[in-house]
């Protein structure tokens, strides 16, 4: 008997073009949190799918239990114990939470589905989550957060011993991480063992026993996770050393440049009044369920107001569509990249001039190498790793992705550009070069508006920070150095 | 340019095009006719209508939606066209230009219902497809038109300097102006946008409405030059002139590397699509073998080539 509840010994995965895993080792104890972490394309997710059996391995070998085990699917990884749940979740949205939960491992009597055992079943399982819910709400019907439970109390009903939670908290708000937590370390005491996939290092440090570093498709180092610090994770994670991503005082103008009054749409916000100055980075804090998303989605046009007036440049405009937001000076970078940000099959030039083709065009017909040249001008700036322009953004790493998108409204000159949750789904090293490019961005002018989750990144970025809850304003605060998340926190909940 | 040739073997159409090649060469050998000249003026200008009516379910396809009315549509047109010539006197080049336009309309009918109440296209094109196949049957009680004049029926028999039938001129002068504007102009980049994701479109600012009402109106328009090409081919209007272009129509598309999730493929792969599948039947009926073997042998084909996309899909995904 080996002290290790599970052992991946020497696993290697190649993919066409690349050594996804090179002779990775990683064990596990039982009753314990490890947390899995490097950059993006470091291997993490490969790793785990190769132990959902989603992957085969080229060669290496998996002991479970001392026992050497093969999975050739996610179902067969599920009968020996091992449940994922996915950064996608990967649940039927039209169907029940019961049904959801029991997907697979119906309750049967007989031969027939015993819909009240289910029923009753799936209840005892989310209360157990600390969730009071009626498991015959739609999964539709629920918040990220809920389904996310949902999804974990479908592993838990297969008995897995061993969970994967693939950047479980990348949607979530603080009080819904907090309650995830809570159920991670009652499951640890049950002697369930762990696997956190994430980019929050503080959150490992918060909730992991050990983490195991990976880079560039190889194991870089395993230890307790009280014996490393942030810094030292980051350097092993990047093989340098990175900076912190550090807070810069700047000087915005006093002119007034967006000024917002009396904003009311439904129930989604009610009676919001603030002002931007030119060339301030504004950050707009708030729980998921605040309203912010869709106050700025207003403003831009994507839904209409109820009530309210919005001035521009000191003159009141009215907007009805994306276009005529776009026509005034302003852009948008939505929060979901994949789904509303870009077109994936398109090339990375295509989703830069989509909207600029107008300025490359001669008696109306495109001159594409003019738009390559236009294109190759943002790669550089922006720092845009790629083999070149024709590549289709699709296959560019999610920071790059949102660069590409920086830079289709840099070349359309907008004077207003919205950020929403501009660095989710982004590794350290790439946030960095994000908030550097906003920066760059603000001090050529353009006013921007940065909506996140995140408060340390609002911290870090942000010359003022507007505060929502409910649909409400709460307050606008001045950060500085000294400035913490709890105390936006407390601003939202008063 | 070696490179470049290479890659385009590897994509859908350039297969698929090789496959037609080599199936002309084996029939050319088991009978000795298929490249004659008058086999291949007859095989030519059969296969245009196939690739027109190809090139309208493609313009939808990369739109993200899809057109079963453009058969009905290439139907109601050629009686319309018909019907001014022989009963109404009307000027035929007129009465042309009067049928495109009406398919025009037709195709912006779909339109209006898919962009205004969002509707799923699938469901309002099989709607219209059945209303417009109605008015046929009703206007005509089934009756076939003749007496199409000869000034205009040369259109669609006779042929460009006595080698290359019109159809078949009139279809690469569409194909290269839809490749232009695909390729060249704001439209064209739009309908890949939205195709490609509507949602992203819109926050580009691009009316995807817009986009939507003039692709379904362009299908309609190209449907009709199809419908009414077939009239001045056969001198007369018969109720089932299109009737079974619809499937055959996204066949030619999916072949030529049309994706039915819409954002990619083109036109060109489309000539190649249509090309195949109108050498399936030409080659059959050459071989003597029943009619009845086209659709089987189609069938067949289809599934193949579509299964080699998906698996060499999967073997490059990373």
């Amino acid at each position: 008997m080996t002290e290790y509840l599970l052992s991946m010994n020497q696993i290697v995965k190649q993919f066409p073009g690349t050594l996804a895993l090179d002779h990775v080792d990683f064990n596990l104890k039982a009753g314990e949190v490890m947390a899995l972490i490097g950059e993006n394309g470091a291997g993490k997710s490969t790793l785990m799918n190769v132990l959902m059996g989603i992957l085969q391995p080229d060669s290496g070998e998996i002991i479970l239990n001392g026992e050497k085990i093969e999975n050739k699917s996610p179902y067969e990884a599920l009968q020996k114990k091992i449940g994922m749940v996915p950064q996608e979740l990967n649940l039927v949205p039209e169907l029940s939470i019961a049904e959801n939960i029991f997907l697979g491992l119906h309750q049967k009597k007989g031969r027939r589905m015993d819909w009240r055992q289910t029923t009753v079943k799936a209840k005892e399982m989310m209360e157990k989550l600390e969730v009071d819910i009626d498991p015959g709400i739609k999964v539709s019907e629920v918040s990220a957060a809920y389904q996310q439970l949902v999804s974990i109390a479908r592993t838990l009903v297969f008995g897995s011993n061993i969970i994967i939670l693939d950047e479980p908290t990348a949607s979530l708000t603080l009080n819904e991480t907090e309650h995830l937590f809570r159920n991670v370390r009652k499951l640890k005491e049950e002697g369930k063992a762990i696997i956190i996939i994430t980019h929050h290092l503080d959150e490992v440090q918060e909730i992991s026993d050990r983490v195991t570093i990976m880079r560039d498709g190889k194991f870089v180092k395993a230890c307790d996770t009280k014996d490393i610090s942030i810094d030292e994770m980051i350097y092993h994670m990047a093989n340098q050393k990175v900076e912190k991503n550090q807070r810069v005082e700047r000087k915005v103008s006093d002119e007034i440049f967006l000024e917002v009054k009396n904003f009311s749409r439904g129930r989604e916000f009610k009676d919001i009044n603030f002002e931007v100055k030119k060339g301030e980075i504004y950050g707009v804090a708030g729980l998921v369920g605040a309203g912010r998303t869709e106050l700025f989605s207003c403003i831009y046009g994507l839904t209409q107001k109820d009530s309210g007036q919005l001035f521009f440049n000191g003159t009141e405009i009215t907007i009805h569509s994306p276009a005529e937001a776009i026509a005034h000076g302003i852009g948008l970078v939505p929060e979901e990249r994949r789904k509303q940000g870009m077109f994936p099959v398109l090339s990375i030039c295509e989703n830069i001039m989509m909207l600029n083709y107008d300025k490359v065009k001669s008696k109306g017909k495109i001159n594409f190498s003019k738009a390559k040249e236009i294109a190759d001008h943002h790669i550089e700036a922006l720092r845009i790793k790629t083999p070149g322009a024709d590549t289709l953004i699709k296959n560019l790493s999610g920071g790059n992705q949102q660069k590409v998108i920086l830079g289709r409204w840099m070349e359309k000159n907008v004077k207003l550009l919205i950020l929403d949750e501009p660095t989710r789904g982004i590794d350290v090293r790439a946030k960095g070069e994000i908030y550097k490019l906003v920066r760059e961005m603000a001090d050529m002018g353009i006013t921007i508006i940065v909506i996140s989750s995140e408060m340390d990144e609002l911290l870090t970025i942000a010359d003022r920070i507007m505060i929502m809850n409910a649909g409400s304003l709460k307050g606008v605060l001045m950060p500085d150095e000294d400035m913490a998340r709890e105390d936006l926190l407390k601003v939202a909940l008063n | 340019m070696k490179n470049k040739l290479l890659n385009s073997i590897k994509t859908t159409a350039g297969a698929v095009f090789i496959v037609t090649i080599l199936m002309t060469i084996v029939v050319q050998i088991l009978t000795g006719h298929f490249y004659t000249a008058y086999n291949l003026s007859t095989f030519i200008r059969s296969a245009s209508f196939t690739i027109i009516i190809g090139f309208a379910q493609t313009l939808v396809l990369l739109l993200g939606g899809i057109d079963l009315s453009v058969a009905s549509i290439a139907g109601l047109c050629s009686m319309i066209f018909a019907m001014l010539t022989t009963v109404g006197g009307v000027n035929p080049f007129l009465a042309i230009v009067i049928a495109l336009a009406a398919g025009a309309v037709l195709g912006a009918i779909n339109g209006i219902f898919i962009c205004s109440l969002n509707l799923t296209p699938f469901i309002v094109t099989l709607a219209t497809s059945a209303l417009y196949k109605g008015i046929i049957y009703v206007a005509t009680k089934g009756i076939p038109l003749t007496g199409i004049p000869a000034s205009v029926t040369v259109i669609g028999q006779g042929s460009l300097f006595g080698v290359v039938p019109y159809p078949a001129v009139i279809m690469l002068v569409l194909a290269v102006v839809l490749m232009y504007m695909l390729r060249y102009t704001s439209f064209g980049r739009h309908i890949y946008a939205v195709g490609g994701n509507e949602s992203a479109a819109r926050i580009v600012g691009i009316q995807s409405s817009k986009t939507k009402m003039g692709v379904y109106a362009l299908t309609g328009f190209i449907s009709s030059l199809a419908g009414v090409l077939m009239v001045l081919r056969l001198a007369s209007s018969q109720v089932n002139i299109g009737e079974n272009w619809a499937m055959p129509s996204i066949t030619a598309a999916v072949l030529g590397g049309t994706s039915m999730n819409g954002g990619i493929g083109g036109i060109g792969g489309t000539i190649i699509g249509g090309l195949l599948m109108s050498v399936i039947s030409f080659s059959i009926s050459l071989l003597g073998i029943s009619s009845y073997w086209d659709q089987i042998v189609t069938g067949i084909v289809v599934l193949i080539a579509v299964s080699i996309d998906a698996i060499r899909r999967r073997n490059s995904k990373a």
